[in-house]
Parts: C-alpha cells; structure tokens; sequence
C-alpha cells in the first residue's frame, strides 16, 4: 500500500469559515475597543468641571461615611461628568489626602463599593489604590483618579496629568 | 623413540642487514616525501597567489568594462535629456537671467517679452514657461497677460508655480501677494509629509521675512493642518509622547554632593537622585524657553536660504526628467568611482534619503522647538513653535511633572550596617534611634555571650586543683619524682584557666567598647541621614515648584506675537514676565 506522501489539500469547511470569520472579528472587535480606548484617553484628558471638583473635594468636609445618600450624589455628578464615557468600568476610586488630622492620613472614594474610608498611617488602601498613596499626599494634588491602567492627578483648577 | 638432534643457530646477519638498508631507505624516502610536502604548500600559496590575482584581475576587469559602458551610457542619456528636455534648460537660464535683470534694471521689456514668448511656444508642458511669460507680463506691466499665464502654470504645477511667485513676491518685497502665494503653496502640502522646502519657508514666515500675516491666512492654513492632524485618533497621546521624550532630553546630572550621608546610607538613594533630578529638569527647561524667547533674531540666513530655493526651483529638474535624471546620476557615481557600482548605489541611496526625508507637521514643530542643532530651525520657528503648540507642551509638562511626583518614595530607607529602617520626613528620629540602640544592644549581648570559657577550660581550676592536690600527697608518701609532674600539671591547668578567663574579659571589654563606638557613629549617621532626608524633602520641593513657573511661562504665550514683523508698521509683542 503506498504511503501518503502529502497531506490532501485542506477544504474549506464551514468550521474554517467559521474560524476566519472569528479571527476577523477580533481583529475588528480589537481595533473598535483600541478606537473606543484612544476616544476614552481623549475624554479624560479634559479639564474637569467646577461641580465635579467641588463634589470630591467635599469627600473631606466628614460624615459621608455614614452618609450613602451623600456619597450617591457624589457618583451622579461623576457620571454626569462624562456622560459619553463609561468610566465606571476602569475607575477604580479617588485617593486624596485626608484633614481629619491624625492618625488619619489619606481618604478614599472607592468605585465598586461605593463607599468613602479613611485611612491612617500606614494603614495600606485597597483594590490597587495603594499605588496613589504617595502621589496623593505629597503631589500637591486635589485628588487621585486611579483606574485599573493608569493614575489621573487632578489639580485645584481642574488640570488632569496622565501617569501610565 | 625420535632421536633429538640439535639445532644450529641460523645466520640472520644478512637479514639484518637488509633490514637497515631497508630502514636507511624508508629514512630517505620520509625526508623526500616531507620535501615534497613543503613543495606542494608552496605551489598551493602560488596558486592561491594567483587566484587572488586572477580574481582581482577580473573585478578590476570588470570595474573597468563597468567604467567604460558607463562613460557611454552617460553619453546616451545625456542625448536622450538634451533631446527630449534640453530647450528646458534655455527656460531655466532665461528665467534666471530675467530675474538678475530685473533685479539690475538693465534689460529692455520688449527683449524680455520677446525671450518669453518664444519659450513659451517651445515648451508646451513645462510648467516654468507660462512661468516666465506671467513674470514678462508682470515686469511689462500686462496684468491680462500676467494673468492668463499664471493660470496656465497652476494648471501645469500647482503647487512649484505657488511657491516659485511666492518667492520671486517676496524677492520684490511684495509681502501680501507673497502671502497668499506661500499660502496656495502650503495647500498643496501633505501635513503629513513636509519636505525640508516646506520648513524654510515656515521658518521664513514665522521669521516675518513673507510680512506681516494681518489676515490670518498662514496661520489659518496651519489650523486646518493641526485640526486634520488632531482628528486622527490617538493623536494626542503621540502628541503628549513626543513633547515628553523631547523635553526629558533636557534632564541633566544633578550634583549630589550635599546628600552624602543619603547616598551612602539609604536604598531609597536611586529613586530619590532620579527624582531631583526630575525636579531639577522644571528650572532648566524654564532657563531653555526663557533663553529663546529672549533672544534678538537674525533673519539674514533665512533669506540667502529662500533664495537657494528659488535658484534650485528654477534650475532643479522636473519631475518628468526625474527618471532620466537618476540614471544620469547614478552612471556619474559609478564613472566617479571607477566603475564600482556597490559604491555608486551606496552613494545614490544617501542621496535619496537626504532629499526624501520628511516629517509631519508636528514632528516639524517639536524638532523645531526642542533640537534647533538638528533641525536648523531658527530661534523666531522655536519661538513659534513652542507658542503654536503650547497646549500639548502644558499637557506632556503636566503628565512629566505627575510622573515624577508618582515616584516620590512614601517612606525613604535608612540602612546603617546591619540596622534597617524608614522615615517620612525625619519626625520619627527618637523612635529611630531607640530602635537603633535595643538592636545594637541585643547584637552585643550576642556577641558576649559567644565568648565563654570553653567546658575544658573551666575544668583546669577543679580539675588542675585536684591534680596538684593529688601530686602533693603522693610527693609527701616517697613517690616524689611522679608527685611533682603531678603538682606541675595541675598548677599549669590552673594557670591555663586563669590567663583564659582573663583574655575573655579582655575580649568582653572590647566587644563593649566596639559597640560603645558602633552605637556612637551609628547614631551619628543616622542623625546625618535623618537631617538629610528633612534637607531633601524640602529641597525636592523647592525645585518641584519650580513646574509652576514653566506652567505660567507657557499659559501666557500666543503664537501671533512670535511671528516677527518685518514691515515697520506692525509693533512686535513680547510676553510679559
């Protein structure tokens, strides 16, 4: 019996065509969600509105700890800040530093639990926050934006600085 | 039964004889065969001598029919281009020789006129001759002419009859017309791909050498450029990268020499020396800007620039010559070097890449404002630049800055010896210290404690004491010889244990005195690194505020006032500190 020397031309099954069709789509689905990141980049690199800094800035007047009400506000005017972004799912939280005096040192908004904490020295943040701790208290800052790819500094006048 | 007879001895001398022959034979023809050996080496250096000669023989052969077809294919293309482009030539010396006599004033019109129409005739694609029949018309005062000639030579070249009126305007420093040329020239450009012509001339507007752009219309052009530029998505992020990368090539060595105890004494040196000099880079760069736009501007290298760019419009080979041109070109190369075409295509290929670069708009500008060495831009482009983009310079300053202070160290490392701690800014020093002493305390209990008596030792006080007693009875009862050995050995087991316990005191107090000393120094040092860590917290400060001032720099530029008014009616703004 002869040996097969070469393997028979592929046919193009319905499980190729398949196959390239998914292949295309990741690629497109990829390049939409790079567009949609870039477009995203663009929208958080703007100047942020008085009502958005008065709003975080008020994470430190005290009582919002208890106050979900308050901290609710404060999540509307977020979303309202970017109404065109969904920043929600890479914002981690906000870090600033705290003026509850000590042994309290910095605050944090965080996005998922949607609550406010404060936090003493050496007291580590958590869900990746810890890495703005540094920047947060001595940066100059009014507060930190951190996400899960980046930090944002945002200063009194609203400036956004991008650290990657 | 066999009788046994004996065997006589055989005479082998003949054999061995014959085996020496043998052996003075094999001698010989070893040493024949080595001289042949040596022989053949030799013929093969002479053959590999000559292969090398053939073989450079034939390259040079080569080179040399190469030199030889390339003197006459030289000869043909030059033919075929005075054949087919030659009467360009004529326009182009025509062109030349009416824009010296014009500038000299000592040509009638009429032979001007004359020259011109002919030309016109005789050239039917070139866009230079409708050229230089509206320039004719113009010094003749023929507006209609002018006209119907300009119209043809947008149609033949665009955008090389913009920029030749553009020039030949600006030579005849009529600065609105120059304008709009430069502007219809600018239009036809690639934002994207801007040639070395397309920066001089921006260089010459924003040096005022093309007047005074009252109506807006470069810089208009230029907002249609960046708004094309901006709409392509991540833009600003290159944009950001690029300032960044440009900017941060401005840091430089920082002197450290006022953080000697930090340098030595802390882990969280390296982060903190890239930080300062992080910090350092704000005055640097605001003494950079500062320095540009402080500086008076010479336009006279801009204007012998435009100049060469007119001859070189004017004398430079069309783009329908351009195939014929390279052939010519490189054949040159190959006749100028011999017929040796690796370096005549090496040659064509730096010539190609000089002449092609180009960058796009932005890249134009942060080259421009960053590296003048490399770009040559003038010190009214660097101004203009740095004005004209200072949005996305606030934006990479502002992203530097942040990154810096991201590195900021929460804690910094204080490591004496075997101690390690941290700080935040020095207000923690007692506790420091305290905890400095408790370890230098329990490391020289551990010490002391290592040096005891070892379990022998201690046995020559009981056991010596013994033994002597022992040696002193058996001395009294007749056995004196062995009673004494006795009494010697424990007297000197006993004087053994006293000297070793004297020296381990002597130890011990050494011990207590090294770590009097460690806890000294070490207490010393880390009040040094403490007060060091306070000095830098304050310095780094200091130079980060710095930022603030290369911020305000920055907000307060507008790109209008960097391009310099050369008509005398215009006032020139300076920023204000």
């Amino acid at each position: 019996m002869p040996k097969i020397m070469l393997k028979p031309a592929q046919k193009i099954t319905e499980n190729n065509i398949c196959a390239l069709e998914t292949v295309s789509n990741n690629k497109q689905n990829l390049h939409e969600s790079n567009t949609y990141k870039l477009e995203l980049d663009r929208i958080l690199r703007k100047k942020r509105s008085k009502e958005y800094m008065d709003a975080l800035h008020n994470l430190d007047a005290g009582g919002h700890v208890q106050n979900q009400q308050k901290v609710n506000e404060i999540i509307d005017t977020i979303k309202k800040e970017f109404p065109e972004a969904e920043i929600f799912k890479t914002l981690l939280g906000y870090v600033s530093i705290c003026y509850l005096g000590k042994p309290y040192e910095v605050h944090t908004l965080d996005m998922p639990g949607q609550i406010i904490s404060h936090f003493k020295y050496g007291q580590p943040l958590p869900d990746g926050m810890e890495k703005a701790r540094g920047i947060a208290l001595r940066g100059g800052y009014a507060f930190i934006e951190v996400y899960t790819d980046c930090c944002r500094a945002v200063n009194t006048s609203g400036i956004v600085s991008v650290i990657k | 039964m066999a009788e046994v007879t004996s065997i006589r001895p055989a005479d082998l001398t003949a054999i061995e004889r014959n085996l020496g022959a043998i052996h003075d034979d094999l001698g010989v023809i070893n040493s024949n065969v080595g001289a042949v050996d040596s022989n053949v080496k030799i013929v093969y250096n002479e053959i590999g001598n000559l292969a090398k000669d053939f073989h450079d023989f034939v390259v040079t052969q080569k080179m040399a029919n190469r030199l030889q077809q390339a003197e006459t294919r030289l000869v043909q293309i030059r033919q075929e281009l005075e054949q087919k482009y030659g009467h360009y030539e004529i326009v182009r010396r025509t062109v030349t020789g009416i824009l010296q006599a014009d500038d000299l004033g000592i040509v009638k019109k009429e032979t001007i006129s004359t020259a011109t129409e002919e030309l016109m005739i005789s050239t039917p694609n070139y866009w230079l001759a409708p050229c230089l029949v509206a320039l004719a018309a113009w010094i003749n005062d023929e507006p209609e002419l002018a006209e119907k000639a300009l119209r043809e030579g947008i149609k033949r070249n665009d955008e090389k009859t913009s920029l030749f009126f553009a020039l030949v305007c600006r030579r005849a420093e009529r600065k609105e017309a120059c304008l709009k040329w430069t502007q219809r020239y600018l239009d036809n450009q690639d934002e994207e791909k801007l040639d070395r012509k397309t920066i001089i001339i921006l260089d010459a507007y924003a040096s005022g050498l093309l007047g005074a752009d009252s109506e807006g219309i470069i810089s208009a052009q230029m907002s249609k450029w960046l708004k094309h530029l901006s709409e392509k998505p991540g833009f600003i992020e290159q944009q950001t990268e690029q300032w960044s990368d440009a900017i941060n090539l401005k840091r430089k060595k920082i002197d450290t020499s006022s953080y000697t105890y930090l340098k030595k004494y802390s882990k969280t040196w390296p982060v903190l020396e890239d930080i300062l000099e992080g910090a350092m880079l704000h005055e640097e760069i605001l003494n950079y800007f500062t320095a540009i736009f402080e500086q008076e501007v010479s336009s006279d290298s801009i204007k012998a620039q435009l100049d060469e760019i007119l001859n070189s419009l004017v004398t430079d080979f069309d783009d329908e010559e351009l195939p014929l041109r390279k052939k010519e070109k490189f054949e040159k190369f190959v006749t100028d070097f011999d017929g040796d075409e690796k370096r005549a295509r090496k040659s064509m290929a730096i010539e190609k890449t000089a002449f092609e670069k180009t960058k796009d708009f932005t890249q134009l500008l942060t080259d421009a404002a960053m590296k003048p060495e490399s770009s040559n831009a003038s010190i009214s482009t660097q101004k203009f630049a740095i004005s004209l983009t200072k949005d996305w310079i606030t934006d990479a300053y502002n992203d530097i800055i942040a990154k810096n202070r991201m590195k900021i160290p929460y804690e910094i490392q204080i490591n004496v010896d075997t101690f390690n701690d941290k700080t935040t800014d020095g207000n923690n020093e007692q506790e420091i210290i305290q905890r400095f002493n408790t370890l230098i305390n329990s490391e020289k209990e551990a010490a002391l404690a290592k040096v005891t008596l070892s379990a022998f030792e201690k046995f020559c006080l009981y056991g010596g004491t013994a033994i002597a007693a022992i040696g002193l009875i058996m001395f009294i009862s007749n056995s004196s010889l062995l009673g004494l050995v006795a009494i010697i050995a424990g007297l000197g087991m006993i004087i053994n244990h006293f000297s070793k316990k004297k020296s381990i005191e002597k130890i011990k107090e050494d011990i207590n005195s090294q770590f009097a000393q460690k806890k000294e120094s070490g207490t010393k040092i880390i009040r040094a690194t403490i007060a060091e860590v306070v000095d830098f917290r304050a310095g780094f400060a200091e130079k980060d505020s710095e930022s603030s001032k290369v911020l305000d720099f920055l907000d307060q530029l507008s790109p209008d006032q960097y391009v310099r008014k050369l008509s005398g009616t215009s006032r020139r703004i300076n920023v204000t500190d």
